[in-house]
């Protein structure tokens, strides 16, 4: 009996520990990588001189590189010359707001209509069709560029923020998700609808479309995560330096601005901390709706 | 469970107005970034391309002075109560020049009037000391009559004998000394008459000194208070003459064209040039930046100017430089005849000479022309992409400087003439960074 109790404390024990030391691990995972968004933090309140020392190694590709965890003379100089000398930072953020904004709103447009549309119909055709978006989903951007660029050139939008806007547009990501959304919601519940009225755009904007919005935010939300730090696509589309996003401005700021890469980086981060903050419930819910099996 | 769902709620909902409120923000930074960019971006002048002929004035000052000249004297030893001119002063005829102390001048007539009287008396003695040694005994004999008991009565025998003895040797030296005595006395008393005829006429005019002809005072050696002398009071130029330029050149400041002369902010560069007294003026460097004076100027006798005088007023054209002669201590005297109607007076004038270069068809203002170690540039305005859009960016493009003068440079470079080049900015600016355009240079 004696045996029995000491054996089940020490499971009891055992457990403990290895519960204590999983969540240390993941605390440990967690700040290391927040340690990127410190040595952000720290670095927009160095002066430039002091990060030219502390980063001389990444800079110049010589020298040593120490990590930057304290400055020695705090400073808000960044924040003043990049808020209130750059008025190119200002361009460059709201291109990127501007870009984010339109390819999201566009994608809703788009996207929650042609998922309610896939979820709806059964036939094999559907299926196939939506196989075949999937396939699409999967290919990565740099596969499709191509097609993408002679598009673009023909129908004459290169070089103008339509071009990075209309591609997004029909992304197949956010269909996909909210295609799950729609499916999570019970067929009994369309049917007891269907005895309310006839119309199927009544049924989908009265039913489908509030029943589905945890997938409709998430959807939202990861699109605004996705292209508000977009490269590639500006950087293919765009040759217009007043047409870039920040994430296409900051690499370019000189050696002798480095505490601008650090200062505009914090500030374009902000936004997305923000809804993140604000929307992490409805994206791991919209996420969650895709394990429903059809 | 119920408070976690109400915390998620509040920062479900504080999340989204946050983003709301950190884009109002981001507007607001904006709108002011770009009022601070419309202060602290340079402010440019720029100008264009100009083709035309480098002009280049040299210009001797001096003044220009009639050619003869008057002294006025006046009686020594008068004290002078008011002097109404100075030098350069221009006076037309009847003009008061000076006043005399009327009281003084009381004084010197009245003292030259005992003086006059003073040589009647010793002119009267000395005659009479004539007439006696001219003949002694009449003159005893006149003495005895007057009853002068003082003189010693000589008996005939001993007038004899003192004739005999001294009379040859004596009588005739002491008679010849009396009389040039005399004549010295008669003429320094006429010279006493004429100065008291001079005084009577100063009296009679209140001490009041007058210009007797339209002329400028070229020296004034009285002051008020002080007394006259034998120099000249006044030297007065005769405006009844004619007329010259005189100037100078050279002196402290001026070096010789051999040197260099970088950097010397409107100096003139000098040397002499060979026979006939000319002279080679170079053209100056400018005061910001230094170049090198490339324009020589010979100045020699019948070249011709433009004479200036006082504002502007009084232009003569075609003035020919008569004569270069050397001065003092380097300098060079520049002489120029006046045609007799051209001028009327006298003043400080500038003798300008003009020259032109041939045309050239890249010119800018001198100060658009810089300097560096490796040679000359220009900054010039280029719309460049930017990431604010299209606009202007300041370049630098090297220039080749041929010559310049004041206000122009002609250069050689890679500037067209549609760039825009900047002559003037409020700041500092510097290559590939963003300018304004507020003004055309003119």
């Amino acid at each position: 009996m004696n045996d029995f109790i000491i054996k089940r404390k020490a499971a009891i024990f055992s457990r403990f520990i290895a519960k204590k030391a999983a969540i240390l691990f993941i605390s440990l995972v967690c700040v290391f990588s927040c340690i990127p968004v410190l040595i952000l933090a720290v670095g927009s309140v160095t002066g430039n001189y002091e990060l030219s020392v502390y980063l001389e190694g990444v800079l110049r590709g010589q020298g040593k590189t120490y990590l930057l965890l304290l400055p020695a003379f705090p400073t808000f100089q960044g924040f003043i010359e990049t808020l209130f000398y750059e008025p190119e930072f200002y361009v460059v953020f709201w291109n990127s707001v501007k870009l984010t904004a339109f390819i999201v709103a566009g994608q809703m447009f788009v996207a929650v209509p042609a998922a309610w549309g896939f979820s709806r119909c059964h036939g094999r055709l559907a299926s196939l069709l939506f196989y075949v978006y999937t396939i699409l989903m999967l290919l990565p951007f740099q596969v499709t560029m191509l097609s993408n660029y002679l598009v673009i050139d023909a129908i004459g939008i290169k070089d103008t923020h339509a071009a990075v806007i209309l591609p997004a547009v029909f992304s197949t990501f956010p269909v996909f998700l909210i295609y799950r959304s729609f499916l999570g919601v019970p067929e009994e519940v369309y049917e007891a609808f269907s005895l309310e009225s006839s119309s199927r755009l009544r049924m989908f904007y009265h039913v489908g479309v509030p029943l589905a919005m945890p997938g409709i935010k998430a959807a939202a939300l990861l699109g605004v995560i996705e292209y508000w730090n977009m490269v590639e696509q500006p950087l293919l589309f765009l040759k217009t330096l007043a047409l870039w996003p920040f994430s296409l401005y900051i690499p370019g700021i000189s050696y002798d601005n480095i505490s601008y890469i650090f200062v505009c980086s914090l500030i374009v981060m902000l936004p997305m901390v923000l809804l993140i903050f604000g929307g992490k419930e409805a994206v791991s819910e919209g996420i969650g709706a895709m394990a429903v099996k059809k | 469970m119920r408070r976690k769902e109400e915390i998620r709620r509040i920062a479900c909902k504080w999340g989204s107005h946050a983003v709301v409120i950190f884009l109002s923000v981001m507007a607001v930074l904006t709108l002011l970034s770009r009022v601070v960019d419309s202060y602290v971006i340079p402010q440019a002048t720029v100008c264009t391309l100009e083709e035309m002929r480098l002009s280049y004035e040299w210009k001797v000052e001096g003044r220009v002075r009639t050619k003869g000249r008057r002294a006025l004297y006046c009686q020594e030893n008068l004290r002078i109560e008011n002097v109404w001119v100075q030098e350069n002063d221009i006076v037309q005829k009847g003009d008061l020049l000076f006043t005399l102390d009327r009281k003084d001048l009381q004084t010197k007539i009245a003292r030259m009037e005992e003086e006059i009287h003073k040589y009647d008396l010793q002119i009267a003695d000395m005659e009479h000391a004539s007439q006696m040694q001219a003949d002694p005994q009449s003159f005893h004999a006149d003495q005895a009559a007057e009853g002068d008991s003082n003189i010693p009565i000589v008996t005939p025998d001993q007038a004899n004998v003192a004739k005999e003895e001294n009379f040859d040797m004596i009588s005739s030296s002491v008679g010849a000394e009396n009389s040039n005595a005399a004549d010295i006395q008669r003429l320094e008393k006429k010279q006493a008459q004429e100065s008291l005829q001079q005084l009577y006429l100063l009296r009679e005019a209140k001490g009041q000194v007058c210009a007797q002809f339209a002329g400028g005072i070229f020296t004034c050696a009285i002051s008020t208070g002080s007394l006259t002398s034998a120099e000249p009071v006044l030297i007065v130029e005769d405006f009844r003459q004619p007329f010259q330029f005189e100037g100078i050149v050279g002196g402290n400041g001026y070096s010789y064209a051999g040197a260099d002369v970088a950097g010397e902010e409107d100096s003139l560069a000098m040397n002499e040039s060979g026979a006939g007294g000319s002279l080679s003026l170079a053209g100056a460097g400018s005061p910001n930046l230094n170049m090198r004076g490339n324009q020589d100027f010979l100045v020699e006798e019948g070249l011709e100017g433009t004479l200036e005088m006082g504002d502007g007023d009084v232009v003569v054209e075609g003035v020919k430089i008569s004569k270069v002669a050397e001065g003092e201590e380097g300098t060079y005297r520049v002489t120029a005849e006046l045609a007799d109607d051209s001028i009327s007076r006298t003043g400080n004038a500038v003798l300008r000479f003009t020259k032109e270069s041939r045309r050239y068809r890249k010119c800018v203002p001198r100060f658009a022309v810089h300097e560096e170690r490796s040679g000359y540039y220009v900054m010039v305005v280029k719309e460049e992409k930017t990431v604010l859009g299209i606009k202007p960016v300041a370049q630098y493009v090297p220039v080749t400087l041929i010559e310049h003068n004041d206000e122009y440079a002609a250069v050689e470079g890679n500037i067209s003439e549609d760039d825009k080049i900047i002559v003037d900015t409020n700041k500092e600016i510097k290559e590939g960074k963003r300018v304004r355009i507020v003004e055309e240079w003119s």
